[in-house]
């Protein structure tokens, strides 16, 4: 049996298989999660190569403990969390610090005047977006992706971040100012 | 980082929640308490509009983010399929405990030391064995005197009055045996090593001295 057998099973099933040792399971899981997990412990380490180590330890924490996996939260939720203790792991190994922007991003964040303004396209607009959510903290960043790409409740976010939920709540809030405002900086128009 | 637990500026409870009610995950009455409240309050449905159109940004942007390389797809998944496969080998071998006796057993048979100690045995048991056939047997003892070798015999009456003690002391220190008796009238028969004939009359004689326990002394035609 191969992965394909498992294309359509859900994220519950999937980890129940892994559970089961099923390598066909733990091999579609690992395709339906590895770029997220990359992306997301790489809002939290600035290292694509340590990222990279992290994933793979995060991974193999999740095929040999599928079993302990309680059903209390999103499968998501439980594969984030194993992935973001491995992070700040990894960070503490190293003596590095959270993710800061490095100088050379920096430098190239388009200057204020060169305000691309209406005439910006849609891979512009991005490329932009993206850029300003670089200048922004990794705690921002990291609640930013929690809530609108991984699409997780503000309780379990609370729960894999070991904060309130009324912190959640404001954090996302004063997230989605700081980049309004970067956004603005740049000069994209008003419309976030 | 330090969030504050509440927003430096007035936001609808309602309005706290809209990430979420973007994102589908509210609650089937927080997603209803939503709804009404943005039925009524434009600043929450202008902010919603925001989320929105941030919300389909940020998808873009986190669509367009690298993947890691291929390199680690490979690393992750070979070493998951190195552990199914000794995982599996465990199983065959049987439970735990099982194997555990059986490591026990196979210690006992194995250890560092268990051919020296059968060499040890084997010398000990040969010269055990040496010494055995080496060291003089009663057998060998009661031959030099007993059947086979020659003797002599001698009827003796002893006297009412000797012991068994002083009989026994005397036979042994002749180094002869009694073969035979007592008969009715207290006779026995004993035997003596035949010797040369100057000895045994000499012993004949040392018994006929011993006149407070002896009474009479024979020999035995052959």
């Amino acid at each position: 049996m191969d992965a394909t057998h498992w294309q359509d099973a859900s994220d519950p099933d999937l980890l129940a298989a892994v559970a089961g040792s099923d390598a066909a399971a733990f091999e579609r899981l690992y395709q339906l999660y590895e770029k997220r997990v990359y992306q997301y412990v790489c809002t939290i380490i600035y290292d694509p190569a340590l990222a990279e180590e992290v994933v793979v330890d995060a991974m193999m924490a999740v095929w040999r403990g599928a079993g302990r996996f309680s059903r209390s939260s999103r499968v998501s939720t439980w594969i984030f969390g194993i992935a973001r203790h491995k992070a700040l792991d990894a960070l503490r190994r190293t003596g590095r610090h959270h993710h800061d922007v490095p100088l050379d991003e920096a430098l190239e964040l388009p200057h204020a005047q060169e305000s691309p303004s209406e005439s910006v396209n849609r891979k512009q607009l991005i490329s932009l977006t993206q850029q300003a959510l670089r200048t922004l903290s990794r705690e921002h960043q990291e609640i930013l992706r929690l809530v609108f790409y991984e699409e997780l409740p503000y309780e379990e976010i609370a729960a894999l971040l070991s904060i309130p939920t009324n912190t959640v709540k404001t954090r996302v809030y004063y997230a989605k100012q700081r980049l309004k405002h970067q956004l603005k900086q740049f000069g994209q128009p008003e419309r976030v | 980082m330090v969030e504050p637990d509440t927003l430096d500026q007035p936001i609808h409870p309602e309005g706290a929640l809209l990430p979420w009610y973007l994102n589908g995950t509210l609650r089937e009455d927080e997603r209803r308490q939503v709804d009404q409240h943005l039925s009524s309050c434009a600043a929450c449905r202008v902010e919603l509009d925001e989320l929105a159109q941030l919300n389909v940004e940020l998808h873009e942007v986190y669509a367009a983010q690298s993947a890691p390389s291929t390199r680690i797809q490979r690393a992750v998944l070979s070493q998951v399929q190195l552990e199914n496969s000794a995982k599996r080998a465990k199983s065959v071998t049987g439970p735990q405990w099982l194997k555990g006796l059986d490591d026990w057993f196979r210690s006992l048979f194995v250890p560092r030391w268990a051919p020296a100690l059968a060499v040890l045995l084997l010398v000990a048991q040969f010269g055990l064995l040496l010494w055995t056939m080496a060291r003089p047997t009663h057998s060998d003892q009661v031959t030099t005197r007993g059947v086979g070798s020659p003797t002599v015999r001698l009827r003796v009456v002893f006297l009412e009055t000797a012991s068994e003690r002083q009989i026994r002391s005397l036979v042994q220190g002749l180094g002869g045996r009694i073969v035979n008796g007592p008969t009715p009238d207290g006779t026995y028969i004993m035997e003596l090593p035949a010797g040369d004939q100057t000895a045994v009359q000499k012993k004949v004689d040392i018994l006929r001295s011993q006149t407070e326990s002896v009474r009479t002394v024979e020999p035995v035609a052959p």
